[in-house]
């Protein structure tokens, strides 16, 4: 099917969400039975936000460089596949970089949990301040506004969306335009194996 | 690396704005110049933006038991040079301190100079020299990331040593410092090292022509992205 993987993501991304805000304890239904640092319960928030946003900009995208074909308005203006590869393209589903990169990328977030269970995280943005505080210093100035707890975890969401959106539009309409490119090559090697 | 409003006394914030607003104007100049000269390059500039823009919203656990922001913009730096990085930088800046509350306009410059300058000069330092060792593209992409990564805090520590020295001197308190922000942040380079790896791939792969014409990586490039050296 077309739209599997949108499909998988619209439905896994809003569940776990729903699942979270309710282990959290913001929705009336139940209490709070997961307990998380705040920075990480922010954290969380905005990787969903990121991800969500990514997919929808990734489909909108991909939409966006199959329509330039129609329209005729794509030209081919990427054309690095070394001719050897493009005539038999055998598509690679699995780089081993790759996964060992992910892989050790995971580790390194998912470690610090393990290590120190009772850590509770808190940002060096504010362990910095802190130690000057501790040396008798105010600040000549504070922000005109602070925000609670809920509005950060919103506005750091927002944050990470927006840039999620751009990175999932340009991602997609990339690999959009490299598939059509991909198909019309196939369309000519069958031309061309035909007269032959 | 983001100092908190008020928290830089009177004559620092002004002296690292000063230094700040020159390098951010020729980012600017550099900008309008490389968005002329390559009109199809604005997308890539988007994008490093919005890296730029996730990666420093996401406030990630260490192994020290706190949490900390990785900065995105030494990928910034190696594609379009520190100027444009430090544009790029100084836009996520206000809109953290405007909407978030995080940082300060008058620790903007600070921020700015950490973030966007030193962190962005040593990410295109590295990759100059890896290039001219022909070490592989990820490889040099991976240390030049993470490694500007921590140079923002370790400038981080130093700025504010400088403005709060110790009764035993001025690195005593860099020492103290940078306990606090660089430790932490060791973990966190590593993982923003990676992400940036897997978004430079990413353009190798499909944008190649384009950034083989702004000179950052040559013809022709192998499937997975790897440049091919011939000869």
């Amino acid at each position: 099917m077309k739209y599997k993987y949108y499909l998988i993501l619209a439905v896994a991304l809003p569940t776990s969400l729903l699942m979270y805000i309710t282990a959290l304890g913001f929705t009336p239904w139940v209490g709070a039975f997961l307990k998380l640092p705040p920075e990480t319960e922010t954290l969380l928030f905005t990787i969903q936000a990121g991800v969500g946003a990514a997919t929808i900009g990734h489909f909108f995208g991909y939409k966006r460089a199959k329509k330039g074909k129609k329209n005729g308005k794509l030209e081919h203006e990427e054309t690095i596949l070394p001719t050897a590869t493009r005539e038999k393209k055998k598509r690679k589903t699995f780089s081993l970089k790759y996964a060992v990169l992910l892989v050790v990328m995971l580790a390194i977030f998912i470690a610090p949990f393990i290590i120190n269970p009772t850590a509770n995280f808190s940002g060096t943005d504010g362990q910095g301040p802190q130690a000057i505080q501790d040396q008798g210093y105010n600040p000549w100035l504070t922000p005109f506004f602070t925000l609670s707890h809920t509005d950060e975890i919103l506005l750091f969401s927002l944050q990470v969306a927006i840039g999620g959106t751009i990175i999932g539009y340009f991602v997609g309409h990339e690999r959009g335009k490299r598939a059509i490119e991909e198909e019309d090559i196939a369309r000519l090697n069958h031309k061309v194996s035909q007269k032959e | 690396m983001h100092i908190q409003e008020g928290f830089l006394p009177n004559p620092w914030w002004e002296i690292w704005w000063l230094l700040a607003i020159p390098i951010i104007a020729y980012g600017v100049y550099k900008l309008s110049k490389v968005t002329k000269e390559f009109p199809e390059a604005k997308p890539l500039l988007a994008l490093m933006g919005a890296f730029i823009f996730v990666i420093s919203a996401l406030k990630l656990p260490s192994v020290t038991g706190s949490s900390s922001h990785p900065t995105g913009s030494g990928l910034a730096a190696i594609i379009f040079g520190p100027g444009v990085a430090s544009v790029l930088s100084a836009i996520a800046l206000v809109f953290q301190a405007l909407l978030l509350a995080h940082g300060g306009l008058t620790t903007l410059g600070a921020n700015d100079v950490s973030m966007g300058i030193i962190g962005p000069v040593i990410a295109i330092a590295i990759w100059i020299i890896g290039r001219k060792a022909r070490i592989s593209n990820s490889v040099v992409v991976f240390i030049a990331v993470a490694l500007s990564d921590l140079a923002t805090y370790v400038v981080t520590s130093a700025q504010l040593a400088l403005a709060f020295p110790t009764a035993a001197g001025v690195f005593d308190s860099f020492l103290r410092f940078a306990a606090i922000y660089s430790i932490t942040q060791v973990p966190l380079a590593i993982g923003e090292a990676i992400l940036a790896v897997f978004l430079f791939d990413f353009l190798a792969k499909y944008k190649s022509k384009l950034l083989s014409s702004m000179k950052v990586i040559k013809l022709p490039v192998s499937e997975e992205g790897e440049e091919v050296h011939t000869q």
